[in-house]
């Protein structure tokens, strides 16, 4: 066992729930609202059984690792060594990218919510370069980091929730009819991207534990976050209608800003938005450390590897989309579609790949 | 360099880093609370130059803190207030808790869109926050006039918006419902105020006079985002009924020596039963009432409660078709009926062609409507 590897699929997890917290709340209520209109909220429950069957491939896949070896060797085996590098380079440069988008994201968060016309590079920076540093560390300290986290954030949008169920109009979630089945269909896309991102990323840091632990935690645990994620997309459509939560940038945090805690304490959206910078600090590293484990078959496990990613990551973070209008444009459908390709195309076609040269 | 004293080090380095995150003390960033000018009430016009901008503060707890009143004028709301900013020289404007947005009567008749639009991209608004439309004013008007030293037009509508909360002839729609509501439906209703003379005397000067203030006027109601008529406040009644917005409310009818008796509406209900044709097209419209009421005044001590309960009836019939008639003259689904009738049959109102939009205005009507009437708490029922 690398000594990287000393965490329980359950601490894995944690990293994992708060990961997913940057892409969810970047694309969950607004982009479900748009598709599945007021059943937006019952698209994220849809995309559950979707979700769990994918990472049930990924878990699979990933068990076909022989003992002793790790997943971007099993990658090499299954496509053959050159193919399998090279689609290990494709997958490691769109999850650099995707690395680059979040600390853009993450700025343009502070912006919308906190920080109007401020310049974004003030806080790809500073993110970009601590995430570099944990990513170029060891995978245990941003598992432990996030087990910290977890309750805290969880915690935040519990709350939050309860403090909304006053503003929530039943006639903005219902009622649904048979007419709505296609497009609740739809609405499930973008909670299956996010997840398909987040179990990408598992199966890469999971290594060891994909042998010896069960699939049905995991499968418990995107159960539970796309529970959460549900009862949070309901909120803000209930409290805004889906013709509103499409259109805001920031729904969630639109919904946070109107809360009032017993008459007396107003306007936390701050508060929260500081808070989700450490979901986009761990989203970051963990990316940039899967990128580093991408690599490596081509560059060897060098020590300026981890250092060197950060680089490109902390660019694209800066020169990515400077006009707020093409990021929302490049956020809400270009992001999704290229995810999705690398998610559900990709990986899945090292699988076939595999079988079809009977490697695997 | 050992292990422990690596990370002392990153622990002194991370409490650094924190304390200069909150701002305080870099950039002269930080601002004493009682340099903030707090604007509670904010009243947009149109104008030659494009918007009349005017805003209130509060009125404080003692004479010596009045209500600031400022205004500004401007191409946009923005640039207006960057002028009052500018202007401001003593104190920094704080809009963060912008309770009240006020548009005048001018400004709302060429569409309320530019506003609405201004609250969902401003960082300091909320949606939460409370519109109300000028009946007969502008809102510079109301928000540098209403008041005196002691409050100003922010205390006039917490004041407003507290007594709807209770009552069934009125209601304060926030930035969200209306946008809600303009997307959905196509139109919306705004809380509706007019200035009147305070029914206080400010004694506060030497020649004793009434300040002015502002008090609910019924709703203005909207559609595509342009103000398109008025409903006062005895149509307001029929509108609680129909948007599900009972309260208290007072409603005088005339007993059978023709004398007036108040009563106290307490709470009812309204249920819609489409009838639909066979080919799916909603042929007409039932519109049931149900009311509840207690006698809370009258001249003549021996009133017959059957009789005022049939003026009950017959008065709140009235409204309600009054409130419909108008709904289908002004082409405008401010009630929302259509959702209504969408909870009670969803695949039948989407599989509707035209939309419901479109039959509304020929739709045939029947409203019927249900009194029950009592006496009130210590005095029995007469006989």
């Amino acid at each position: 066992m690398k000594s990287s590897d000393r965490f329980t699929l359950g601490q894995l997890l944690a990293l994992c729930s708060v990961m997913a917290l940057t892409p969810a709340l970047r694309l969950l209520p607004g982009a479900s609202a748009a598709l599945a209109g007021r059943g937006g909220w019952l698209s994220v429950l849809l995309a559950l059984p979707a979700a769990i069957a994918y990472g049930a491939f990924l878990w699979h896949f990933g068990q076909q690792r022989r003992e002793g070896e790790s997943l971007p060797a099993l990658w090499q085996r299954a496509a053959g060594e050159r193919v399998g590098a090279a689609l290990l380079m494709l997958c490691g440069l769109w999850l650099l990218f995707y690395a680059g988008f979040t600390l853009r994201d993450s700025a343009q968060r502070l912006i919308d919510t906190v920080y109007p016309h401020a310049d974004r590079r003030l806080f790809v920076l500073p993110l970009g370069l601590a995430a570099a540093v944990a990513g170029a560390g060891e995978a245990r300290r941003l598992v432990r980091c996030a087990k910290m986290l977890l309750p805290l954030l969880v915690g935040a949008i519990a709350l939050t929730l309860l403090f909304a169920l006053p503003e929530l109009h039943s006639d903005n979630l219902l009622p649904l009819a048979g007419q709505d089945a296609l497009p609740v269909l739809k609405g499930a896309l973008p909670t299956l991207d996010v997840a398909a991102l987040i179990l990408v990323l598992l199966f890469f840091l999971s290594d060891r534990l994909i042998g010896e632990g069960r699939y049905r935690s995991v499968a418990g645990r995107i159960a539970l976050l796309g529970t959460l994620m549900a009862a949070l997309t309901a909120a803000v459509i209930g409290a805004f209608g889906h013709e509103l939560s499409a259109r805001l940038t920031q729904p969630y945090f639109s919904l946070v800003r109107n809360l009032v805690f017993f008459h007396s304490l107003e306007r936390i959206e701050a508060l929260l938005v500081a808070l989700w910078i450490f979901s986009d600090f761990l989203l970051t590293a963990a990316l940039l450390l899967v990128v580093r484990r991408c690599l490596a078959p081509l560059c060897g496990e060098k020590p300026w590897l981890g250092a060197a990613i950060g680089a490109p990551a902390l660019l694209i973070g800066c020169l990515l989309a400077p006009e707020a209008a093409a990021f929302e444009r490049l956020s809400s459908r270009w992001i999704p579609v290229a995810n999705a390709a690398v998610c559900l195309l990709l990986i899945p076609g090292v699988y076939v790949l595999g079988k079809l040269r009977k490697r695997l | 360099m050992n292990k422990p004293y690596g990370k002392a080090l990153l622990l002194s380095f991370i409490i650094i880093v924190s304390l200069c995150l909150g701002g305080c003390g870099l950039r002269d960033q930080a601002r004493e609370v009682d340099q903030l000018l707090v604007v509670q009430s904010m009243g947009l016009d149109s104008g030659p130059q494009g918007v009349l901008l005017s805003l209130s503060s509060a009125g404080g707890s003692t004479p010596d803190s009045p209500p600031v009143r400022l205004q500004s004028a401007g191409e946009s709301i923005t640039t207006a207030l960057e002028r009052v900013r500018a202007g401001a020289n003593e104190e920094e404007l704080f809009c963060a808790h912008i309770g009240h947005l006020l548009i005048g009567e001018e400004a709302a008749r060429q569409g309320i869109r530019p506003a609405l639009d201004y609250v969902c991209r401003s960082g300091d608004l909320r949606l939460s926050v409370p519109l109300y439309i000028l009946r007969g004013n502008t809102a510079r008007e109301a928000v540098l006039g209403a008041g005196d030293e002691s409050f100003g037009v922010c205390d006039a509508l917490d004041s407003v918006d507290a007594d709807l909360r209770s009552r069934g002839d009125g209601h304060t729609a926030t930035a969200s419902d209306i946008l809600r509501d303009l997307e959905r439906y196509g139109s919306a209703l705004v809380c509706a105020v007019s200035l009147r003379p305070s029914a206080e005397e400010d004694r506060s000067g030497e020649t004793p006079k009434r300040p002015e203030t502002v008090v609910p006027e019924g709703y203005a109601v909207l559609r595509d985002g342009v103000l398109c008529g008025w409903l006062d406040r005895q149509q307001a009644i029929g509108v609680g009924f129909l948007t599900g917005n009972t309260g208290v409310c007072e409603l005088t009818v005339t007993d059978q020596a023709g004398l007036p008796v108040t009563l106290t509406l307490t709470g009812g209900s309204c249920k819609l039963e489409p009838r639909w044709d066979e080919v799916g097209q909603l042929a007409a419209l039932e519109v049931n009432v149900e009311a509840q009421a207690v006698l809370a005044e009258s001249k003549a001590g021996d009133t017959e409660l059957d009789y005022l309960q049939m003026m009950l009836e017959r008065s709140l019939s009235e409204r309600v078709r009054q409130v419909l008639q108008m709904s289908k003259q002004w082409r405008a689904d401010f009630l929302g009926l259509e959702g209504k009738l969408e909870r009670q049959a969803p695949g039948k109102m989407r599989a509707m062609t035209p939309g419901f939009a479109a039959c509304w205005p020929s739709l045939p009507l029947t409203v019927s409507v249900s009194a029950h009437l009592t006496g009130t708490g210590d005095v029995e029922d007469w006989p």
